[in-house]
């Protein structure tokens, strides 16, 4: 409401716009010039379009149309300065000359790439901040269906783990590690506008920039503690219209299967356990003899499908330009009823109003549908994927009179019940637009406005049928009945603005190059969203029920608002192209913090040098030599509207009503206490790195060092005092934490007549420690499956997340064994557990004995989700029409917590892996696994390293084979290009985790509550990532 | 210069707009904002104490609720469910394997705490509210019952514990307060639920929509069970004779329909813990508990528990010929799963059973059941009166024993004879804690009985260890979380 006065009030945009356009006015027409035309080809003679011609120190230029014309007014005295992407930039002098032709030659390096650095723009060769550019070959390389996916492996320094394989579901990624035990996801930009990297379509992407160090994100401010993505979409470029038709289909499986004991093998197991407990054997041998297998692993699998088609048309003149996309994803999961679909429609278009003044917009709609399948809860029987494996393999799928069966002894949902009736449903409409308008006056200055309003609903839909063993076929004992069905829809509606104004001056004196820039910045975001529940609807297993079918409904429903005000400002100094210098500082206003702490201001700079300019560089082998170095502060305000007060919990639905008189009465009660000195947590980063080119920069090498310090953490303290009596924990400015680590990139080339290669590889190496938390918590613990809670721990000292538990020393084959370890209440066949070093018999701190008993203090660290390295290979190659592309991505050395052996190798009530086969069942039998029991199990099951794995693997991410018709042939049919390939994703992976279905762990998918990103590395048996195989054509027209 | 000027002007307006941002970033909070602007007024004062009650139903509202733990591991109930492993924090309590980690524990301790914290909201903050002074009073009452209802629920099973007399500002405050001693925490209770007495009105002054709230006799009824776990006979006798005195109670006219949708709060009722099923959805949103499904036959009609606490032979052959409460108790539904009796006698308890086991309907999901829970009944308080008075008046011990058989003969006089007046000594302790068996089966009071009563031989064969596992652990995870300051129970 405030807001909306002092717009009426207070500001008048449109007065601000009429005034810089009176400047821009002024500024045209002052130059007294002459014209200056001629042609620019490329090193076979054909001509370019759309090439910069541009006035050397001034804004003025042009582009050259179609057949690689171009005419511009310049002074006779001035240099001409002719840029085109991958070519090497040329400066010719004009002397005069009405005419100039020019010939562009190809760069290898790329040096001359321009990149986009947040609010501008910046040539390659001159940054100064650690930034990796992923090109759209790279991320449309490989068949997925989300742009996070995409960038996996793709730069170094940026960890990309699938937290899922559910078609269409986001990605963990991690630049430079774990920065925060708060949200350390990276801030998304697309088109200079923070966006949603799922409602993007892969194919309308010209580039992504990842920003990495402080110098490079600070002028992000706040919002750039965890690194950005910058997203830049495509354009028309003037010359003849082009059609893209790109397209794909292909089929995807499960890339493992579960090795699951028959029946027979499994009955025997079973039978084991009880006789160990003392009991009567739980099958006859008959029993075991007539039992067949039923692989209920397999059930509700299937071969999925996918598909990908984009078409676009681009094309332009000298006054506008335009790219109009469609694209259509279309991906039947393997899972069965998983599935997603995404059409995208945009439209970029710039028009030139006259050589100075530029209107453009960016329009995207897109809508997204997803079939989702649960993957909840520490159990196995929440996560659909693997629960059927769970199920004991000797009950047949139906039951004699065709209804669904049971499992005997643990209450679960039959898996083919669970994707043939309950429905999760969500789509998601996303319209945004992005209108701006770019002003160049007085020769060095340009001015622009952007305006891009976006509006976003989301749709959820999530029915549970009736299930009420002997009725309409749905039949299911034991811990699940309901007898009325339910369904909960929800929508969501939300609406940001952001309304940015950059001013910059750029201009040469001689051998100082000068960019000033200074902005303006101010984002919105409001929302409301509307839950209605009802039970009870009169179609059993409907598909398309909607609330006000069911007998009884109720609806909840909030609001939410956040608004950012910012000033920022960038100096960028060049000393003739040997020295370059980049100076940022921003400062942010953020409604998420209390009146005292809403401002924050957050500083940068980075210098570099460019040694391979200097003179005595000359006749060095080297082409490129460039060091950098910069430093920065920034911040993270990644948190809840509203953070700062505490909230209540009232209404039906939030658990504090309670029943008098037998009715309902409402209560209301806080869930934590307030914090309103709750404030930014900034992160200072500091960044070394080096950058070399060799043979004419076809072997390029960049090293990077950085040191990232995260001070003011936002900490939620803390759940765990549980006597508190708090249910939410309150966020505090507490705790430090560090990441150090070096990147490294290397990238060869060659090209020979008929046959050319390159090779790219990325590496690093993340060193992650919480290095103090300020609280009288000794440390945050998070993380649960099967029923234990608080295994992954984030203690000073150590990487955050870390497995903490008992640590295990084989197996006890004999009384005696047991009698000489220390007291833990074992019977042969029971793990061993470690009696640690838990008394200090000297008083230095450290404790130096063991105290001969096994009890909670005996537990340890037992593994780290963190790796010690992270790497890719890309290698390519090209024979004649022909191109390979293999692309392998690894990680080494982190573990895997999976809570996979508790049910596989010991819960008899469910079914069995194979290696359950190797238990202790007798002196001399196992050293690693403890025997099957069930009245014995508590002890052996507790936290301990039985369930951490190496989770180290290599995957064969794709191989791409593909087949260029040749050029006399596409011309013949009228096409500027066509080629097909074939290519296979995720074909094999090299690890030694086989006890489930893929190593790639992610951040727990659906794990909502305190510290979520912390719970890392916990392998619950989601849905795994398919094996894909496709074939594709790309044609252009 | 001109281009000086241009950009000054420029910088001035971005300058401009700056000036502005304060009022752009204060934003409207949506909903009810918490504590800070909470407590303003009457309806406020009564949303709070209203979700007091809450923790209460937490109790009560599956697994963890006295009828899994006070019945499980002693000579009365078998654990039940699918396997050993199904519900294994119960498989420990059953074999007396308890680690520090076991599940159902980690739950009890922070819910007794949210309503500590709850209750503590109210004592402070509602007495500044202007509002209706005899409701202002009656909710403070209520605070002061609950908070100590609270701390009893964690004396019996944990000890003594931190005392929170108030709420701490910041959340790690609390880390610095260690265990009061058992004795403190009595006291500290005793001494709430006298500060309630004082506030509360009776049972039969509160209006029909008020029915279930604390009442005088609630807390005097609290008062005796907490001097009987003391150990302290005179309390239990001077706390009974004051409910007595309020003249709201007397025995429901028969056994059987105290555990009916008709006996809800019914005569004899002191207090009960309040169940209704909402029918809308699941989740917090039910206002019912999961008791009837937890502790229902896994396989018999439509009913689909999970089959929990079945009673053990040894209580069924504790019933007298011909009692009619073995019959208002328990019902079979052989082959059970997981019931390690003969596979034939599987018995489950009426107390908390739905249709067609009692008058109660099967609610449409599981977790929404109506069942109230009877915590505190007439009879209880008269058998324990009669323990108290044994042996200072051993006649009065038998009348009230006698009470309680009277009701339960249903007028038919050829069964359940009179305990013989004059009556006393072991024989008539003997008497008593028969009555007590059998009268309040499976209500979740059997294991405290034991303890008080020392009869931990009983337990012994069981796995109970004597000096450990009179108490659970104090949850692993608040231990670590305390650093040292919280001490762990012995043997643990």
């Amino acid at each position: 409401m405030k807001l909306t006065k002092w717009k009426s009030k207070n500001w008048h945009p449109q007065r601000f716009l009429v005034g810089l356009l009176w400047l821009a006015t002024i500024a045209y027409g002052q130059a007294q010039e002459i014209a200056v035309s001629g042609t620019v080809i490329d090193d076979s003679g054909l001509p370019l379009a759309g090439a910069n011609v541009v006035v050397k120190g001034t804004t003025t230029g042009t582009q050259t149309d179609f057949d690689g014309n171009y005419t511009i007014s310049a002074d006779g005295k001035a240099t001409l300065v002719y840029s085109y992407i991958g070519y090497t930039t040329q400066e010719v002098a004009v002397n005069n000359e009405q005419k100039i032709d020019v010939t562009l030659a190809e760069d290898a390096s790329k040096l001359d790439e321009v990149v986009v650095i947040g609010y501008g723009t910046q040539k390659k060769s001159d940054l100064t901040g650690a930034i990796s550019s992923v090109s759209s070959e790279e991320i449309n390389e490989i068949a997925v269906v989300t742009v996070g996916q995409a960038l996996q492996g793709r730069a170094p320094g940026v960890t990309v783990t699938a937290s899922t394989g559910q078609p269409g579901a986001n990605s963990t990624i991690r630049i430079r590690g774990v920065g925060t035990v708060n949200n350390s996801d990276p801030y998304v930009i697309i088109d200079g506008v923070p966006g949603n990297l799922n409602n993007l379509n892969s194919a309308d992407i010209k580039s992504i920039e990842v920003l990495k160090d402080a110098s490079a994100t600070a002028i992000y401010g706040s919002n750039g503690a965890n690194g950005v993505i910058l997203v830049t979409t495509k354009t028309g470029r003037p010359g003849k219209v082009t059609v893209n038709f790109d397209s794909y289909i292909g089929t995807q499986e499960r890339a493992r299967d579960l090795n699951m004991l028959d029946s027979q093998q499994w009955a025997g197991l079973v039978n084991e356990g009880y006789t160990n407990d003392g009991l009567e054997p739980k099958f006859s041998a008959d029993e075991i003899a007539n039992m067949d297998t039923y692989d209920w692993g397999n059930l509700i699998f299937r071969t999925g499908f996918i598909q990908n088609n984009q078409l676009s048309v681009s094309g332009g003149n000298e006054f506008a330009s335009y790219f109009v996309s469609y694209g259509y994803t279309d991906q039947a999961g393997i899972l069965k009823s998983s599935a997603f679909n995404r059409h995208n429609i945009r439209i970029n278009n710039e028009y030139k109003l006259n050589d100075n003044i530029t209107l453009g917009h960016r329009l995207s709609y897109s809508v997204r549908d997803q079939n989702t399948r649960s993957e909840s809860g520490v159990w196995l029987w929440g996560q659909t994927a693997i629960q059927g494996y769970g199920w004991e393999p000797n009950i047949p799928f139906y039951t004699a009179d065709g209804l669904y069966s049971s499992p005997t002894s643990v209450s679960a949902i039959h898996p083919d019940a669970e994707v043939r009736y309950r429905t999760n449903k969500n789509t998601n409409r996303e319209f945004s637009l992005n209108a701006y308008l770019n002003i160049n006056f007085l020769k060095n200055f340009s001015f622009r406005t952007t305006y891009a309003p976006q509006f976003t609903t989301s749709e959820r839909y999530d029915f549970d049928p009736v299930i009420d063993p002997g009725n309409v076929g749905y039949g299911v004992t034991g811990g699940i009945l309901r007898t009325q069905n339910q369904l909960e829809s929800r929508a969501d509606q939300s609406r940001s603005y952001t309304w940015s104004n950059v001013l910059t001056y750029n201009n040469d004196f001689g051998k100082h190059g000068i960019t000033l820039m200074a902005g303006h910045e101010q984002q919105e975001f409001t929302g409301i969203n509307t839950r209605a529940f009802a039970t009870n609807l009169s179609d059993l297993f409907g598909d398309n029920v909607v609330v006000e079918d069911g007998n009884s409904t109720t609806g909840a429903g909030n609001r939410w608002e956040s608004n950012l005000f910012s000033l920022f400002s960038r100096f960028i100094y060049n000393y003739d192209n040997r020295y370059l210098l980049t100076a940022t500082v921003r400062r942010d206003g953020s409604s998420k913090f209390g009146p005292e702490k809403r401002y924050g201001t957050f500083p940068a700079a980075a210098l570099s040098w460019n040694v391979h300019n200097e003179k005595f560089m000359e006749n060095s082998f080297l082409d490129q030599f460039k060091v950098r170095a910069g430093i920065g502060e920034i911040g993270n305000r990644s948190i809840d509207d509203f953070a700062f007060f505490s909230e209540l919990s009232v209404g039906p639905s939030a658990g504090v009503d309670v029943v008098f008189g037998d009715q309902r009465a409402s209560g209301a009660a806080s869930k934590g206490v307030a914090n309103p000195l709750l404030q930014w947590e900034s992160t200072t980063t500091t960044n070394v790195g080096v950058d070399l080119g060799f043979l004419n920069n076809r072997l390029t090498f960049s090293v990077d060092y950085f040191d990232r310090k995260t001070k003011d953490m936002i900490l939620l303290i803390p759940p765990q005092t549980q006597s508190s009596g708090l249910t939410e924990s309150t966020l505090f400015n507490k705790g430090t934490m560090s990441n150090t680590g070096w990147e490294f990139a290397l990238g060869y080339s060659k090209q020979y007549e008929d046959f050319g290669f390159s090779l790219g590889a990325n590496m690093d190496m993340i060193d992650n420690e919480l290095t103090s938390l300020d609280t009288n918590n000794a440390f945050l613990a998070v993380g649960g499956a099967f029923g234990q809670n608080g295994f992954l721990r984030s203690e000073p000292g150590y990487e955050v997340s870390y497995f903490y538990g008992f640590e295990t020393d084989g197996v006890f084959q004999n009384d005696a064994d047991v009698a000489a370890a220390a007291e833990q209440g074992a019977v042969p066949g029971d793990l061993r557990f470690v009696d640690q070093l838990t008394v200090d018999t000297d008083g230095d701190g450290t404790p130096d004995q063991v105290d001969g008993v096994i009890n909670a203090d005996d537990r340890t660290k037992i593994g780290s989700p963190h790796a010690d390295f992270n790497y890719s290979f890309n290698l390519d190659f090209n024979y004649k029409n022909w191109d390979l592309g293999i692309f392998l991505q690894g990680t080494q050395g982190n573990e895997i917590f999976s809570s996979l052996p508790y049910f596989f190798e010991s819960e008899l009530g469910s079914g069995l892996q194979e290696s359950a086969l190797g238990r202790w069942h007798g002196e001399g039998t196992s050293n690693t696994l403890p025997r099957v029991t069930l009245a014995g199990n508590a002890r052996n099951i507790q936290i301990s390293d039985r369930y951490v794995y190496d989770g180290s693997y290599l995957r064969v991410k794709n191989l791409q084979l593909g087949y260029n018709f040749s050029a006399d042939l596409v011309d013949r049919i009228g096409l500027d290009k066509l080629r097909v390939y074939i290519s296979g994703q995720n074909l094999h992976t090299f690890t030694k985790y086989d006890i489930g279905f893929d190593p790639e762990i992610g951040k727990a998918p659906n794990e909502f509550g305190e510290n979520n990103s912390l719970v890392i590395g916990l392998d619950r048996g989601g849905y795994p990532q398919p094996r894909t195989f496709l074939f594709g054509i790309n044609l252009t027209l | 210069m001109k281009k000086i000027v241009y950009t000054l002007i420029t910088v001035m307006i971005l300058a401009f707009t700056a000036c502005k941002s304060d009022d752009f970033l204060e934003p409207t909070p949506y909903g009810l904002a918490g504590d800070e602007t909470f407590f303003r007024n009457e309806s406020d004062a009564l949303l709070a104490i209203n979700a007091t009650y809450r923790g209460l139903r937490q109790w009560y509202n599956n697994f963890q609720g006295d009828y899994g733990w006070g019945n499980i591991g002693t000579d009365d109930a078998w654990k039940g469910g699918a396997s050993p492993a199904d519900q294994d924090p119960l498989t420990a309590l059953e074999n007396y394997n308890i680690l520090t980690t076991v599940g159902e524990i980690v739950n009890r301790w922070p819910e007794d705490y949210q309503g500590i914290r709850n209750a503590n909201k109210v004592i402070t903050n509602v007495p500044n509210i202007e509002m209706d002074e005899a409701l202002k009073t009656r909710i403070i009452g209520e605070a002061y019952f609950l908070r100590g209802a609270y701390y009893f629920d964690l004396v019996r099973y944990f000890g003594g514990v931190p005392i929170y007399r108030e709420n701490f500002q910041l959340p790690d405050e609390y880390l610095t307060v260690g265990r009061s001693s058992e004795q403190e925490t009595w006291d500290f209770i005793e001494e709430n639920m006298l500060e309630a007495i004082s506030r509360l009105p009776k049972k039969s002054e509160y209006a029909a929509e008020d029915i279930g709230r604390a009442t005088k006799g609630s807390a005097l009824g609290f008062l005796v069970r907490l001097k009987a776990i003391q150990n302290d006979m005179a309390g239990v006798k001077k706390y009974s004779e004051q409910l007595f005195a309020l003249g709201e109670y007397e025995l429901a006219p028969t056994y059987r329909e105290i555990f009916q949708p008709a006996g809800e709060n019914g005569s004899g009722s002191i207090f009960e813990v309040q169940f209704k099923e909402a029918n809308e959805g699941g989740g917090a949103v039910q206002l019912g508990n999961a008791t009837g499904h937890a502790f229902g036959p896994r396989s018999g009609g439509s009913y689909g528990g999970w089959g929990f606490t079945m009673a053990k032979q040894e209580l069924l052959d504790e019933f007298e010929d011909g009692d009619p409460r073995l019959e208002h108790s328990f019902y079979n539904v052989p082959g059970q799963p997981y019931a390690p009796l003969d596979g034939v006698n599987s018995y489950f308890g009426k107390k908390v059973a739905y249709a067609p086991y009692s008058d109660y309907p099967i609610p449409a999901q599981a977790g929404d059941g109506g069942v109230n829970w009877r915590v505190l009944r007439l009879a209880d308080i008269y058998l324990m009166y009669a323990e108290a008075v044994a042996e200072s008046d051993p006649s009065t011990a038998v009348e009230y024993v006698n009470k309680v058989r009277r009701r339960a003969r249903e007028g038919d006089n050829s069964i359940l004879p009179e305990v013989p007046a004059g009556t006393t000594g072991q024989a008539l302790i003997d008497a008593i804690r028969h009555e007590r068996r059998v009268e309040l089966n499976l209500e979740g009071l059997r294991k405290q009985d034991l303890l008080r009563w020392g009869r931990t031989d009983l337990l012994t064969p069981l796995g109970f260890i004597v000096g450990k596992h009179e108490k659970v652990p104090i949850p692993q995870v608040e231990i670590d979380n305390y650093g040292g300051v919280l001490e762990q129970n012995p043997g643990y």
